[in-house]
């Protein structure tokens, strides 16, 4: 009794110490080996870079890695640049049947895999590779994102209909790729995702062409209101849509200035660091300010209609009046009045939408809001 | 008396002085004017070609006394800068044993010489590790050039004695004799005015010094390809060698990244701030490790392709400058092998997101500042087209230091790219490419892997350049029997290369132009040599430096004829690529002096060309645009022309070994038809193309409602505005018209569509139009356009109706008429598949 006693307190302690992080020998062995936890992929050159050897020399050999990849497994991975018979026997048995996840632009690099053989994160950046500890911190921030994601994943599997679409929406807003073929057959079902899914951007761009400038605001909003679209791809409409109102086109003026600040100021604080966020405050700068984009730094704060702060979910600029009941993922996003209109506009009433603007317009310029 | 004598005597004594002495200052005669300019200038030597440069300013001054002065006889030392185009031969006496073409050798006469040329070549190598170094001329004797060259010139004649092959080719062995001749070389390519040019810089002289005591570094210098403005690239050198001092130049790589930066900017004209920069760029990542481990052995002429690249200028849309390539250096680092292939990182966008065209100055705008305008990353973030993904993959492997470049297809930008020792096309659609980085201005595939394999020959080719320097020496010291001797076994070495190749022809031109013999022994040795594998150039070499100077002398045209033709049958296909056989075909026809001597060129080469699968469809193509540029006149040699072109199409087999070499050479012939607008061509291949291959075609058409009248667009020639690349299945946009169908790619964009030119102007009911898609885009609307001399084009109304895969417009109601027709879409490119195309209505009867 005594000794069972002892046994299962060392069992019990035992299974208080932090998981140790499992090492696999080859790709196959780790996405066996891996189930619900991630793989972390260390990719660098080894017979033809010098800045890859030198990573491996730090996050490897000096064992700087294994601290942040706990549970998940690890696997090191050394690419050759025109392998000899050796060096191609070593590929050839690290990666046995497999094939790497495609979507890794620079080695080295540190892959986040799951069992299935998704890539769904990797850090790669110069910046971030060059230095141990900064890579790490990264490489910490996805596996953390994963282990959310699949949390989240693993509701959505158990729920269904709107709550599994809302569990999907969630996961899918979390900043890390979803595993490949998340939709299964019941796409309908996740309409959201699904917008998220099948969203093309020139697409969008193709339709508001031939559009009048209220079809293309009636248009552009109702798919804001449907919802389920990234920050991203709701920037990108925005791109789209202020894109198609600064070109004009047949038989149709440009808009004026003063609805193109609106517009990319809108678009802009959607996500401000992301490259279309980037792409917006370019644009507030040269086609609206009219001024060119040079090495100095942009001013601060340029004066703009509708230059609120961002509460990371609107699908407008925001303002006094944002309800709450729009488009946003994740956390429910924002609605109604913002620098485009009413995200839950109906087609039909989108001429009317920004009497608000009207004033500030020059009486020629033909905008068609 | 006597003293007023004496008195006038001394007056105009003083006078006549004063004279002397001032009226040369105030009219400065043409002679007193050129000592003076030489004064200026240095010394000079007289040169034949030199060109007087004050010759035309005293023409302007109209003054004939200064025509009736005597020639300048102050011997001019200055020695121009010579190119690879010309031959400057020195004012000295003619020896006139060396006044003499030597006779035509055969090969086996060469079997000695390149006996000793292989000796010389593997002497090359051991001497290479030794490095030989001299510094007998110091940086202040550089101020001096002329005199360099002079005691040099002297040297290296009195050791060559007799000037016998064997004496030359042995002497050549002696590391001490190469760096005599690569300084005279250095000299002769830069010219000695640049030289002092080069002195005056702040190092100079000291780099000068440091330069020609190097045999090594001379040697890679002078013979790593071209070596155009040498003077620019020593000035080049001079600030590099400012920038990284003495020591850190005399690292081998820091060396080669310098040599072959200043050579590449300085033959391609670039500013000089921006070869700082790129030789920076290179030599900061190489000594950080950061380029790829393959740059650390790559030879000089391999670096130029790296150090060379395009567009050096740095910021916002340059691809070659140091920002963009430091960039992907850093976020694009792959093995080699995975370059090929990089532009996957982009998206294909012709619009972006915001709608605005790649073509556009709007499409990037936005973007510059958030990606440090750093092209590569800009297009990584927004997408782009063709040239944005093969700029992107090929400068991904340049800035590791990768040989790539990117290359032009018809409308599209592709790239190549080497891997190891042998060059990838990525991102190709089509078989033409033109580089945009060439070593002799050749754009083609072939000549890409012709400097390859020029090159990886390395000793052996030096040997042979050495030689050809030898001879260029000797040329402009007017021995021209020891001249002839080293340029033939020059090309004799190393067959393979273009520059001595032509630098041989050129000579030959020069100094012996009827010399039939040999003429035909070049020819000979290019077949044998170059035509062994490279095709193209061997051909293209012919060609342009043989047949033009070689066909005058041959006077039995029947022989010369089998020769034109010969060139063909010894190649066995198409060689590293397809190339465009149309320029050499041109080029041997444009030999024949009358209608008869084309009649019989045509029928000899047809009799060969049409056995040649590879060949059949591009002497075809050929023959129908010869026959279009030709002159109307009777009309006679043209019918003459299409009659030998059907009839040589009706002898391809029809037998099932022979059925798709048929299929395809009628498909280029038809194709050609097509773009020459030949509708009775166009008909006749495609009528000939149903008989031999009617397998090929589809046994059932579309199921289609047609409009009153008759098919009048089933005998017309139908084209398309997509580039076809493949030809094979051209015959098939023949089937469009007909009742059966076929297949040809459309591409609708602006006024790019679907033509078809009618055999009569017609009265037209309506159009059909059926695609391979099962469901046609509807969001834009498709129109028909009308002319009837297929230059002015009227729309017809109304637009077509598109239900699933056919658009049908009827225009029964809207009095249209035309011999051409073609149908259009309004919006964005669109590329449906068509499989039928069907114009009804009635011709008109005037």
């Amino acid at each position: 009794m005594k000794k069972f006693l002892i046994n299962t307190f060392i069992a019990l302690l035992v299974g208080l110490l932090p998981a140790k992080a499992a090492i696999a020998r080859t790709y196959p062995d780790a996405l066996a080996k891996a189930g619900k936890h991630p793989i972390v992929i260390f990719i660098y050159g080894a017979n033809y870079d010098k800045v890859g050897q030198k990573a491996h020399e730090e996050f490897v050999k000096k064992n700087k890695i294994s601290p942040f990849i706990k549970q998940a497994t690890f696997l090191e991975m050394p690419l050759y640049q025109q392998p000899n018979e050796r060096e191609k026997k070593d590929m050839e048995k690290r990666l046995g049947n497999k094939r790497l996840p495609g979507g890794i632009w620079s080695y080295p690099c540190l892959a986040v895999v799951d069992s299935g053989g998704n890539l769904r994160a990797v850090v790669q950046k110069p910046e971030e590779m060059k230095d141990p500890e900064v890579a790490l911190a990264a490489l910490k921030v996805h596996l953390d994102n994963f282990y959310k994601q699949e949390k989240i994943l693993e509701r959505a599997r158990k729920a269904k209909g709107d709550r599994k679409a809302d569990h999907l929406l969630e996961a899918a807003d979390i900043d890390i790729a979803m595993p490949g073929n998340i939709l299964g057959k019941n796409a309908d079902g996740d309409a959201g995702l699904g917008n998220r899914v099948s969203y093309d951007p020139t697409s969008l761009v193709e339709a508001l062409q031939i559009m009048s400038f209220d079809e293309a605001n009636a248009h552009v909003r109702k798919m804001m209101a449907q919802g389920g679209y990234s920050k991203l791809q709701r920037q990108m409409m925005m791109a789209a849509y202020a894109g198609h109102l600064r070109r004009g086109g047949e038989k149709k003026q440009t808009a004026s200035k003063e609805r193109l600040r609106a517009l990319y100021t809108e678009m802009r604080n959607i996500d401000p660091k992301s490259t279309y966020g980037a792409y917006a405050e370019g644009a507030l700068v040269i086609w609206v300010e009219g001024g060119t984009l040079t090495d100095e730094a942009v001013p601060a704060e340029i004066n703009r209609v509708g230059n609120m702060p961002d509460d990371g979910n609107s699908s407008g600029s925001g303002s006094s009046n944002d309800s709450g009941n729009g488009s946003g993922s994740g956390s429910g996003g924002s609605g109604g009045r913002t620098a485009m209109g009413d995200t839950q506009i109906s087609g039909d009433d989108a001429g009317a939408v920004d009497a608000d603007f009207a004033d500030s317009e020059e009486e020629d310029e033909g905008d068609d809001f | 008396m006597s003293a007023r004598l004496i008195q006038l005597l001394a007056g105009s004594f003083l006078f006549f002085c004063i004279g002397v002495t001032v009226f040369p200052v105030l009219f400065p005669s043409k002679v007193e004017k050129k000592v003076t300019a030489v004064a200026r200038t240095e010394t000079v030597i007289k040169r034949d070609h030199q060109v007087d440069d004050w010759e035309t300013e005293d023409a302007d001054e109209d003054d004939a006394a200064w025509e009736e002065e005597p020639e300048d006889t102050t011997p001019d030392r200055r020695i121009a800068s010579q190119d690879d185009e010309t031959f400057d031969e020195e004012d000295v006496p003619i020896d006139p044993k060396q006044n003499v073409v030597p006779e035509a050798r055969v090969h086996a006469q060469f079997t000695s010489a390149l006996g000793e040329m292989r000796r010389f070549a593997t002497a090359l190598e051991k001497q290479e590790a030794e490095n030989y170094k001299n510094d007998e001329f110091k940086a202040v004797d550089w101020a001096d050039p002329e005199k360099i060259y002079f005691s040099l010139a002297d040297r290296i004649l009195n050791k060559l004695g007799k000037l016998d092959e064997t004496t030359i080719m042995r002497k050549l062995q002696e590391p001490a004799f190469r760096l005599d001749l690569a300084r005279i070389t250095l000299i002769r390519k830069a010219g000695s005015q640049a030289l002092r040019g080069v002195c005056t810089r702040p190092k100079g002289k000291e780099m000068l010094a440091s330069l020609t005591s190097d045999l090594n570094w001379m040697t890679n210098l002078l013979h790593s390809g071209p070596t155009k403005k040498m003077d620019q690239a020593l000035c080049y050198l001079e600030t590099l060698y400012g920038i990284v001092g003495e020591k850190e130049m005399s690292n081998p790589v820091t060396r080669r990244i310098a040599t072959t930066t200043a050579l590449e900017f300085a033959r391609e004209g670039w500013n000089e701030n921006e070869m700082a920069a790129r030789f920076k760029y290179y030599n900061d990542s190489w000594k950080e490790g950061k380029l790829n481990v393959a740059f650390d052995n790559l030879q000089y002429w391999e670096t130029r392709f790296v150090t060379g690249c395009k567009q050096p200028g740095d910021g916002a849309g340059s691809w070659g400058g140091p920002r963009n390539l430091a960039w992907h250096r850093d976020n694009v680092r792959l093995p080699m092998e995975q370059y090929l292939g990089a532009e996957c990182q982009l998206e294909y966008r012709l619009r972006n997101v915001a709608g605005d065209s790649v073509f556009s100055s709007e499409y990037l705008a936005p973007i510059w500042k958030y990606v440090n305008f750093t092209t590569g990353w800009a297009y990584r973030e927004i997408g782009g087209v063709c040239g944005a993904l093969s700029h992107y993959a090929t400068y991904s492997a340049l800035a590791a230091g990768l040989p790539a470049a990117t290359m032009g297809e018809p409308g599209h930008c592709a790239y190549a790219m080497r891997i190891g020792n042998e060059w990838h096309r990525g991102n190709s659609i089509y078989w033409q490419h033109s580089l945009h980085k060439t070593f002799w201005g050749e754009h083609e595939w072939g000549y890409l892997i012709l400097t390859q394999k020029l090159y990886e020959e390395r000793f052996k080719t030096l040997s042979a350049d050495i030689m050809v320097a030898m001879a260029d020496f000797l040329t402009a010291r007017r021995k021209m029997k020891a001249a002839f001797t080293c340029y033939e076994i020059a090309v004799k070495t190393q067959p393979n290369n273009w520059p001595a190749l032509k630098r041989y022809a050129a000579y030959l031109k020069f100094k012996a132009p009827e010399d039939k013999e040999k003429w035909m022994t070049l020819h000979d040795a290019v077949m044998d040599g170059m035509g062994k594998n490279h095709y193209h150039a061997a051909a293209t070499m012919l060609a342009r430096y043989v047949y033009p100077n070689l066909a005058p002398l041959i006077k039995d045209r029947a022989k010369l004829n089998k020769m034109y033709s010969g060139l063909f049958s010894h190649f066995k296909d198409w060689g590293a690529n397809r190339w465009d056989i149309a320029p050499i075909l041109n080029a041997q026809i444009s030999t024949c002096a009358t209608d008869d001597d084309k009649r019989a060129y045509l029928k000899e080469s047809l009799r060969v060309l049409m056995r040649r699968p590879d060949y059949s469809g591009a002497v075809l193509t050929w023959g129908l645009g010869y026959i279009s540029q030709l002159p109307e006149g009777d009309g006679k040699i043209q019918e003459d022309f299409t009659n030998m072109l059907v009839q040589a199409m009706g002898r391809a087999g029809a037998s099932k070994k022979d059925i798709d070499d048929t299929w395809a050479t009628l498909g280029e012939a038809i194709h050609a038809a097509a773009k020459n607008k030949e509708r009775r061509t166009f008909q006749a291949i495609g009528k000939l193309a149903y008989s031999k291959c009617k397998k090929k075609f589809n046994k059932k058409g579309p199921r289609i409602k047609g409009f009153s009248g008759r098919v009048v667009s089933a005998t017309a020639w139908i084209d398309t505005a997509t580039t076809i690349g493949d030809m094979s299945q051209c015959c098939l946009h023949w089937g469009v018209l007909q009742r059966f169908g076929g297949v040809m790619p459309g591409k609708f964009e602006g006024k790019s569509g679907l033509t078809v030119g009618m055999e009569k102007k017609c009265d037209i009911t309506g159009v059909v139009c059926v695609s391979t898609e099962d469901k046609l885009k509807n969001d834009r609307p498709f129109y028909i356009e009308t002319s009837d001399d297929g230059q002015n084009w009227y729309r017809a109304s109304p637009n077509g109706v598109i239900s699933g895969n056919q658009i049908r417009f009827d225009l029964k109601k809207s009095n249209v008429s035309g011999k051409y027709v073609r149908m259009l879409r309004e919006g964005d490119k669109y590329e449906p598949g068509i499989a039928g195309f069907y114009v009804y209505g009635a011709p008109q009867r005037n």
